[in-house]
């Protein structure tokens, strides 16, 4: 998944820098707030929690999903058969279904626990688990090409052929994927076609929410906007554009049941108000990235930086090259480029200190990242040594595309630019718009450039959603942008890729391996690992200084579970 | 005059025509791919495949041209891309909150414009006058998000006095108070000067002759008659303003056509860009066409023969 950064940053940025310099030469703010920022207004029934996004809420439908400011509110609203440990972040654990698998890691039997009912009191049973996986895989109603995600289950058998066919998904568990079949009200078999390790991952996804089929049926295109599952909140309102409130389900069947009255996510709020509503407390949450300027003041304010968190993500930063055609299909110009970028001082200067040098592909949380590969030192004068091995004729001059849209891109691509500048490459900067979650110029085949800057955080924590989809020929012109490739690595993931979750060990070594081919051959320019921050008001969590004790279980891919939340007011 | 209404209507008609199809020519000259912007960066080619095919768009542009011009003539401006919600409905549920802040926003306008206008004109070179000018060429020169981030700070976050942005009653004044300093130097440019032309003329000297009051003269003589380009840079401002304030109501999160295309540009969705974009274009068009039939009530020596 590509991160969403935001459009318009630029234009933010300027107005965070500005606030920036008013606030500190101004007061404090007037009234509203307490001394530690908590909100005076209390509705009937607890407090609410309020938190804000820069873009929309675009669905609420996993079979229209694609977004991570919609995952939001859908992991609130929905359950899934499995999901993360909130202990240990990247460790699958049963939701609404334990489960067992076959030695092969074909045939998995999913129990379902009894009793778990939808927020309008239906019964969420094995029916409704089929008809929530047939209806993210087919092709039809939803849109005109079928779910976003519906590729991620195609390991599952009939697949193929299910898609293929147009039809739309049964409430009566007829039809549909054939390895997925209804043994019983609470047990649910699917089968494989190949063994995949990943295969739960891909189960606790949005995409594999379990909705209510009898609603689905009844709004077809339109449950978006009346989306009924069975997570801890349900959808009281949503005014689309403007802000979407959720109350508890009062028919949830999990340990954690919300603390508060209400959950309100408002939409379209710039992140310049947003620090300004969160200073004041009108908001109790604010995801991140937060961006250099954001953080600086972070840093210069003593509340926000009371209130400032960590909170892990995965994300990567990473130059990619256009492999396809000289000068950098040859390795030695690709590691000449890794020596000659000061990556140090990129995290300096770019994120504040914000990130961690980069080594290889993966990033240190997902099994696989080898720890004993060393990141490429600042040593331009080997980069010039290995230019002139190359044969390369200097000065060389190259394009860079970068996604102009914020002042931490544009900051980033012209330190990259000075910096080969100084072993002789001449890197001509192309600012592109980046188009929600990706930058068209990246997919085009004729790829008009030499350097990509881009970026990447995790679907979920398994080393495939990196090795396989960024480096693998399958993923040519799209998430593979310079279409790097080598064929002992593929070969390695692919292998790794198609054994069972039991074997994850031997998976391990594979990716191991794969990852010091990427690393040797300079796949990228590796820059840096980064992560997802945010800002928390106290009354949120018992101890402001001991984020363990947060209380806030942040998903591998760093939504936040408001259920969690301890609440202190 | 009916008959130069109906010219008028034909020539609106024709220019809004206009802008459709260079607005549709443009918008998708730009190297995007909606099918990627719908399925997001994972898709397979076959899901491309099959949502270009939905959209039309693997037919040939002009044939594709003529097809939305089909869909236009019967209300319909097909769904935006992200949400695939229809684009008429997303326009009219922002609309009011745009008319509200536009409305609000020229009022602002008129209510600092119209009393330094006409003092600066009365007090032609006074140092009223100096002042006025200086602080009108600084306030055209002023970025309207500059103004309104200072208002936000000082207004609504450190004194308290308004909502840190927001669609809400009291939310309004901030946001078109912000269009209404940056806006009403050039209002106050043209009455200023219109004034003083209209003052030079010989039946502000009769009335003066006559023994009228000075106030009287001003506010009857020559204020009413020094209107006619101010209303016309009104229906202007308002066509414009109705077109969607994107940098206002980006700083101040107000839910109107201008956060809309804030967000329709960022997703380059071009359904939404199309819809939005035509819609400003034919307000401003048909501003302009109800300023020049309301001349005609301001200055009956208007002839529309």
């Amino acid at each position: 998944m590509r991160t969403k950064l935001r459009w318009a940053t630029t234009l933010s940025t300027g107005l965070v820098a500005l606030s920036l310099v008013l606030s500190s030469c101004g007061g404090q703010p007037a009234a509203k707030t307490g001394g530690n920022g908590t909100t005076t207004t209390q509705p009937q029934g607890g407090p609410t929690i309020t938190t804000a996004f820069t873009s929309n809420i675009e669905t609420l439908d996993p079979a229209k999903w694609t977004d991570m400011t919609s995952m939001y509110p859908m992991e609130m609203i929905y359950d899934t058969l499995v999901t993360y440990d909130p202990a240990q972040g990247s460790k699958i654990v049963p939701d609404v279904a334990t489960w067992d698998v076959t030695p092969d890691g074909l045939k998995y039997t999913f129990h379902i626990k009894p009793g778990i009912k939808f927020s309008n009191g239906d019964p969420l049973d094995a029916y409704a688990v089929k008809y929530s996986l047939d209806r993210v895989t087919s092709k039809s109603p939803i849109g005109g090409g079928g779910a976003p995600y519906g590729f991620a289950y195609s390991a599952i058998q009939g697949y193929k052929e299910w898609n293929s066919s147009g039809q739309k998904a049964s409430p009566d568990g007829k039809g549909g994927l054939a390895g997925v079949k209804v043994i019983d009200p609470q047990t649910l078999e699917i089968d494989l076609s190949t063994p995949q390790a990943f295969f739960l991952n891909t189960l606790a996804l949005m995409s594999a929410a379990i909705v209510d089929p009898k609603v689905a049926e009844q709004y077809g295109k339109d449950f978006s906007t009346h989306a009924v599952g069975s997570g801890p909140f349900k959808l009281d309102s949503w005014q689309q554009g403007l802000q979407m409130t959720l109350v508890p389900n009062p028919n949830y069947w999990g340990p954690n049941k919300p603390k508060v009255a209400k959950l309100v996510l408002k939409e379209n709020v710039s992140d310049t108000l947003q620090l300004l509503q969160f200073r004041q407390g009108e908001l109790d949450f604010v995801g991140g990235p937060l961006t250099t300027a954001e953080y600086a003041q972070v840093l210069s304010d003593p509340k926000l930086k009371n209130d400032y968190f960590k909170v892990g993500g995965n994300i990567i930063y990473y130059l990619a090259f256009n492999t396809t055609k000289p000068p950098f299909n040859n390795p030695l110009v690709r590691q000449a480029v890794n020596y000659a970028i000061d990556k140090q001082q990129i995290i300096q200067n770019i994120t504040n200190g914000r990130g961690q040098v980069m080594s290889q592909p993966l990033p240190p949380g997902i099994p696989g990242y080898d720890p004993s590969l060393q990141p490429y030192p600042y040593d331009p004068a080997k980069a010039k040594q290995l230019l002139q091995q190359a044969g390369v004729k200097l000065p060389l001059k190259v394009t860079m595309i970068y996604p102009s849209n914020t002042q931490d891109h544009i900051r980033t691509a012209q330190m990259v630019q000075q910096q080969l500048q100084q072993i002789g490459i001449d890197v001509s900067l192309q600012g592109i718009s980046q188009v929600g979650t990706y930058w068209p110029t990246e997919d085009d085949p004729t790829k008009p450039w030499e350097i990509a800057w881009t970026d990447w955080f995790q679907d979920y924590p398994d080393a495939q959603d990196f090795l396989y989809n960024l480096l693998s020929k399958d993923a040519f012109n799209s998430t593979n942008v310079g279409n790097w490739t080598d064929p002992t690595f593929e070969q390695l993931v692919t292998k790794a890729d198609s054994l069972p979750a039991s074997q994850q060990e031997q998976r391990v070594q594979l990716f191991q391996q794969a990852e010091k081919i990427a690393h040797d051959q300079a796949s990228w320019v590796f820059l840096y690992y980064g992560w997802y921050d945010a800002l928390i008001q106290p009354w949120l969590r018992p101890d402001p200084h001991d984020p363990a004790g947060l209380g806030v279980y942040l998903h591998p891919v760093s939504t936040p579970r408001f259920n969690m939340m301890s609440v202190q007011k | 005059m009916i008959q130069y209404i109906l010219r008028r209507l034909v020539w609106t008609v024709v220019t809004i025509a206009a802008i459709i199809a260079v607005t549709f020519l443009v918008t998708y000259a730009i190297p995007s791919d909606p099918a990627r912007v719908i399925a997001g960066p994972h898709a397979t080619p076959e899901t491309l495949a099959s949502i270009r095919a939905a959209l039309g768009l693997d037919k040939p542009l002009l044939l594709r041209l003529v097809l939305y011009f089909g869909q236009v003539l019967h209300g319909d401006l097909g769904y935006d891309w992200v949400m695939q919600q229809p684009v008429l409905s997303m326009i009219l549920q922002a609309l009011p909150a745009t008319v509200y802040l536009a409305v609000a926003a020229v009022a602002c306008e008129l209510l600092i414009a119209i009393p330094i206008g006409v003092v600066a004109a009365v007090r032609r070179n006074s140092w009223i006058d100096q002042v006025t000018r200086t602080a009108s060429l600084v306030g055209v020169a002023l970025p309207v998000y500059w103004v309104g981030s200072l208002l936000l700070l000082y207004l609504g976050f450190y004194a308290g006095l308004f909502p840190l942005g927001g669609f809400s009653a009291p939310g309004v004044v901030l946001p078109a108070l912000s269009v209404g300093l940056t806006g009403a130097a050039v209002y106050v440019r043209i009455l200023r000067s219109s004034m003083l032309e209209v003052m030079r003329l010989d039946y502000v000297r009769t009335a003066r002759a006559k023994g009228l009051a000075e106030r009287i003269v001003i506010w009857r003589h020559i204020f009413r008659n020094a209107l006619i380009p101010v209303v016309t840079y009104l229906g202007m401002d308002l066509g414009y303003l109705l077109g969607g304030l994107v940098v206002t109501e980006y700083v101040f999160s107000w839910p109107g056509l201008g956060l809309l295309l804030n967000h329709a540009i960022g997703n380059v969705d071009g359904a939404l860009i199309m819809g939005l974009t035509m819609f400003s274009a034919s307000a401003i068009v048909v501003m302009n066409l109800v300023v020049d039939i309301v001349y005609a009530f301001l200055d009956p020596r208007i002839s529309y023969a």
